[in-house]
């Protein structure tokens, strides 16, 4: 099979993904606890039983053509659904699709235009155009984390009634979670559970500690039998194919696969399709356990590709086409209505400083470049030692309007972690968690995401006692009132929540592979990880600073509104107060546009939540750190704050993540960075994110990549922690149409001038529109 | 000099169409011509003039109530009736209006003023092979305060370019050239009949003007690649730009013309030809002037390409809008 046509048979696979909840629903559940002694036993036991259940009966598959084999969890054994349709693929004969794959793929391998845009299409529909989609897993009050209903059921009504006070069941595992890839390509399955034998067989039971610590040991013992089992089964699997295919290619193949999954079962990974299986293997079932994203993948990964290709083994075609087998395995897992955190980060320092970009950062580039794909959602890591050619690589793909990678700044990060107390060498490590929060790969539970902090509502509620406050430091420090006690209620939240995970979802499997829980022999909900940060998270600075700005020019200084006047324009949503509203709007100067006038407000808000979280502990030993994100939260928020002081209409956007208010940065993408590089990233060891919109002219042309580069590594040099580029396309562009004031700032350039987009005639925004179609 | 200042309508960041790398283009107010076609109406005058944009005018009125001359009555549609010939520039109605739809074009700046918001994207400039561009309006109408920002530029460290249309004395246009590293010279018309009739001036000074730029270029032998030469100080490098107008000046006669004109120059880096657009047609109404332009379509890339061919036969390295010819539109 060519490699072109083995890619057309695999994206076959994508287009049954996107199912995630078992049609049985709760009735037809099983459940562990009818197990002897089962009701009597840890809940971590309980938990990894169910667990290694799962592992033993979900449905097993392999799809034809692939390499790198694992089915997702999406079904119950039982279920009809990918069962039946499995059964059907298996039929597909190894021909199939060859005629669209020429269509598709030019031979040769190199991608063609028609090729990525179907991709595209088949995973067209719900990938949202907002770099941080919405994390909408259904989450009631304080946020319970992602919920496949797959597991069978574990828990004691008891515990589960106890859960649900928090919002927590037993398929939460809250808090953005990332196992330890590294280590278990470096261990093996084989090797973490013969660690945690040899800790368990040297345990002192008799004690309550010594039993708890047991009870963890022997819950991540039955994982990773399970573990080894499940391997197996695909190891049989694809020796009954092997027996049933015609091809014979395609039967040294499935025997192949089947030697891969045979040795992981009992020993760690020695080539780079094995690495490779094992990683997926972990991936698949972490997945299930809530942790999502894949880390420095081009770091621990390497080596298996060095050795390979040093000893003659591998071939860099065949090396493509496994990794070409690997992102569609990721794809199958993809749910399109959701960002399910498959991310991927690339480049970036070695543990002493030097760059570790190399030869797979650029295959992890080209696979995502040449496949069109949602997943692995890719990041780089620059630093001023990054070679220019994985500089202009990254450029290229952000400027061909792929929304990836994101970016992020060795330079400003590694000193932030150094400073939250992290060591150098480690911080050197980082990777970026679900979304952008930072973590250091392998050694972190970093509980992001479930205590947050949304400072426009503080504001809102100031601003109503506006008429109370005679100086701009009394409004101040009213605001900071309401932040402290916003702050509180998240940390108390988030604390709850951190002592309760335990009690229900134990995580036995991701504990294995983070260093420090087989170590301390406490699980990772616990606190057995190296790392325990837990961040808080504040959104709508920028909103908040605009506000600040606006109250402080119109009221304080010109005195050209009064506060009561603003109070009631404020409830009325700024009836027949227009004239008001645009002097808010345009009198005052916006985040974004390096004006140190509010530039310094913002300074000021983060300095002072910083400081408000700073030595605060949590349940789990480690400290909280802030970062500054919205994740998708911006846009309900949004639709649910009225009118704001920055001029802002009720129910009109507001700034997503650490990003200017939408539509106020107008003098272009460096002010946007000087504006936010004001803040010393210090303040946030969690990160911060922050989105720039550029125009495809901005980027295009002969200088277009290079330009690009030029913006990266001005980034890199002005000190931000972390950006995302959006190059926009005609959907934007219609969307401009439609909201004017969110895009006052969309910038095109137009034959020697530059020009607003929205202020444009109908005809020539139609024009434009026209010229970006097919980005 | 030092001080020197001057009228300017515009500093765009980010700006990368006006020579190498990310640049910011400081636009400078008055034009010796008058290009039908110009899509910059508010860069020709010598004198700060208020432009409206209907698009955000929430016609609250405090325009008319701030003139004192009582020019914004009406409102909303006050503006759009300004007897311009009687509006002193005042700015109070820009003053007044909250939303933003009065702007007086046109801001006195000192040169070092500028220089100091060039050094904001130092960085960026340093990153990307970009610089500062004068553009206009015609640069060389404010000689002292154009060569103030530049030597400025140039002793902070940052690349140079003037985009000029060449209607100046040879004295004002070469004491800018001291200090430019990228000369961008736009040529519109062979015939200095036509010029005079499209553009309201013959093209002789302009083309002598060109002439003594393309020499000095030449004597720099290579002259400064893309990006290099801030600090080098040796004599600037040529583009020149044609724009390209359906029935106005993209006649065979024309484009013939034009090449035996270009090709014969001692030294030209390249030529860019700018396909027109009509996109200046809002800010004519925006400024209460007529267009006559306003049903000329744009080039075909065909034509282009046409146009390219004619000229690179005489030797010329042609890019369209700034694009390698095969590079899609
Ligand atoms: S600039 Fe002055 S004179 Fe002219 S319209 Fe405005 S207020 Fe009247
Ligand atoms: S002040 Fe501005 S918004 Fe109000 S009517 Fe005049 S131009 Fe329109």
């Amino acid at each position: 099979m060519t490699r072109h046509d083995r890619l057309e048979v695999l994206l076959k696979t994508l287009s049954s993904v996107g199912r995630i909840t078992p049609p049985g629903g709760e009735a037809g559940r099983p459940s562990v606890l009818d197990e002897p002694g089962a009701a009597a036993s840890p809940v971590a036991i309980r938990k990894a039983r169910a667990l290694a259940w799962l592992l033993r009966n979900v449905p097993v598959h392999i799809y034809p053509g692939e390499l790198i084999v694992g089915l997702p969890f999406r079904e119950l054994p039982g279920d009809p659904g990918v069962q039946g349709e499995a059964a059907s693929e298996s039929g597909v004969g190894e021909a199939a699709g060859g005629e669209a794959a020429a269509r598709l793929l030019p031979p040769g391998g190199a991608a063609g235009e028609g090729y990525i845009l179907e991709a595209r299409r088949r995973l067209a529909g719900g990938w949202p155009l907002e770099p941080y989609s919405p994390d909408i897993f259904g989450i009631p009050a304080a946020g319970a984390g992602t919920r496949y209903g797959l597991l069978p059921r574990f828990a004691t009504d008891q515990e589960l009634h106890e859960a649900a006070r928090v919002g927590l069941d037993e398929n939460s595992n809250p808090g953005h979670l990332q196992a330890g890839h590294a280590r278990v390509l470096a261990h093996g399955w084989s090797g973490l559970r013969e660690m945690a034998a040899a800790k368990l067989a040297a345990l002192d039971e008799t004690t309550e500690i010594g039993a708890g610590r047991a009870a963890f040991l022997r819950s991540v013992l039955i994982v990773l039998d399970a573990a080894r089992d499940f391997a197996l089964r695909y190891a049989d699997l694809a020796e009954t194919q092997a027996g049933a295919a015609a091809d014979p290619a395609r039967r040294a193949e499935l025997l192949q696969i089947a030697a891969v999954c045979r040795h992981l079962a009992d020993a760690p990974p020695s080539t780079f399709w094995e690495a490779l299986q094992l990683h997926y293997f972990t991936h698949l079932i972490a997945m299930n356990q809530g942790a999502r994203q894949m880390g420095r993948f081009d770091q621990y990964m390497y080596p298996f590709l060095a050795a390979d290709l040093d000893a003659g083994r591998l071939t860099m075609d065949r090396a493509a086409e496994l990794l070409d087998c690997l992102w569609v395995k990721y794809n199958q897992l993809t749910d399109i209505t959701v960002d399910n955190l498959q991310n991927m980060i690339l480049g970036g320092q070695d543990q002493d400083g030097g760059d570790a970009t190399n030869l797979l950062s650029h295959m992890c580039l080209d696979a995502t470049d040449r496949l069109g794909l949602v997943d692995p959602k890719l990041s780089v890591r620059l630093h001023r030692g990054t070679p220019e050619g994985f500089v202009r690589r990254t450029a290229e793909i952000i400027a061909a309007g792929r929304y990836q990678p994101g970016v992020y700044n060795d330079e400003a990060i590694i000193p932030a972690l150094v400073g939250a107390g992290i060591p150098l060498e480690h911080a050197r490590d980082y990777s970026n968690d679900g979304c952008s929060e930072l973590l250091i790969q392998g050694r972190t539970n970093p509980w992001c995401f479930e205590a947050k902090v949304h400072l426009l509502q503080c504001l809102e509620r100031t601003v109503r006692r506006l008429e109370d406050f005679a100086t701009f430091d009394d409004l101040f420090s009213a605001l900071k009132g309401e932040i402290n006690r916003a702050v509180e209620m998240a940390l108390a939240n988030a604390n709850l929540l951190q002592v309760a995970a335990p009690r229900i979802s134990p995580n036995p499997l991701v504990s294995a592979t983070v260093e420090g829980c087989l170590e301390r022999m406490l699980d990772l909900t616990e606190g057995g990880a190296l790392y325990n940060p837990a961040g808080l998270c504040a959104s709508g600075v920028a909103d908040t600073a605009d506000g600040l700005a606006a109250l402080r020019r119109m009221i304080y200084v010109e005195r050209a509104v009064a506060a009561g006047d603003l109070v009631r324009a404020l409830a009325t949503d700024f009836d027949g107060e227009e004239r008001m509203r645009q002097a808010l709007l345009n009198r005052a100067p916006k985040f974004g546009n390096d004006s140190d006038e509010v530039d310094d407000l913002v300074v000021a808000l983060v300095q002072h939540m910083a400081g408000r979280v700073r030595g605060r502990v949590n349940p789990r030993g480690g400290e909280y750190v802030l970062g500054l994100f919205s994740y998708g939260d911006y846009i309900g928020h949004g639709l649910m704050t009225g009118a704001t002081p920055d001029g802002r209409r009720r129910g009109g956007g507001i700034s997503p993540n650490f990003s200017p208010a939408p539509g106020r940065d107008l003098e272009g993408p460096f002010a946007v960075l000087q504006s936010t590089a004001k803040v010393p990233p210090a303040l946030t060891p969690n990160g911060r994110a922050v989105d720039i919109a550029l125009h495809p002219s901005a980027v295009s042309g002969p200088d277009g990549v290079a330009n690009m580069a030029g913006l990266l590594r001005a980034f890199v040099e002005v000190g931000e922690m972390q950006v995302q580029f959006n190059v926009l396309d005609g959907k934007v562009l219609r969307e401009a149409q439609r909201d004017p004031e969110r895009y006052r700032n969309l910038t095109v350039r137009l034959w020697g001038f530059p020009a607003y987009f929205v202020r444009l005639p109908r005809e020539f925004q139609e024009h434009l529109i026209a010229r970006t179609a097919g980005r | 000099m030092a001080g020197a200042a001057g009228l300017v309508f515009d500093v765009q960041r980010f700006a990368v169409h006006d020579g190498p790398g990310i640049r910011t283009t400081v636009f400078l107010k008055g034009c010796s011509l008058r290009c039908q076609w110009c899509h910059s109406p508010e860069s020709q005058s010598s004198l700060p003039e208020v432009m409206y944009s209907a698009a955000v005018c929430i016609g609250c009125g405090a325009c008319a109530a701030a003139c004192p001359r009582g020019l914004m009555a009406g409102g909303r549609s006050g503006p759009g009736q300004l007897d311009r010939n009687a509006c002193q520039a005042c700015g109070r109605c820009v003053a007044a209006c909250n939303a933003g739809a009065l702007v007086m074009v046109g801001k006195t700046a000192r040169a070092e003023e500028i220089v100091a918001r060039l050094d904001r994207d130092r960085m960026l400039y340093a990153a990307s092979g970009g610089g500062v561009t004068l553009s206009g309006g015609e640069p060389a109408l404010q000689p002292d305060f154009a060569a103030a920002v530049l030597r400025g530029a140039r002793a902070h460290g940052h690349h140079t370019a003037l985009e000029t249309a060449g209607n100046a004395p040879w004295g004002s246009l070469s004491a800018l050239l001291e200090h430019t590293d990228l000369v961008l010279f736009d040529v519109k018309h062979a015939s200095g009949d036509e010029h005079l009739a499209l553009t309201g001036a013959r093209n002789e000074q302009i083309l002598a003007n060109l002439r003594r730029v393309s020499a000095m270029a030449g004597a720099a032998g290579a002259g400064a690649g893309a990006g290099a030469g801030a600090g080098e100080n040796g004599p600037p490098r040529l583009i020149v730009r044609v724009p390209v107008i359906p029935d106005v000046n993209d006649q065979p006669g024309n484009i013939a013309a034009l090449a035996v004109l270009l090709g014969g120059l001692p030294r030209v880096g390249r030529v860019e030809l700018l396909p027109y657009h009509n996109f200046g047609v809002a800010k004519y109404a925006a400024l209460g002037r007529e267009y006559r332009l306003s049903s000329v379509p744009s080039p075909s890339r065909a034509a282009l390409k046409g146009i390219a061919a004619i000229l690179m036969a005489r030797g010329l390295n042609v890019s369209i809008e700034g694009a390698g010819l095969d590079d899609p539109p």
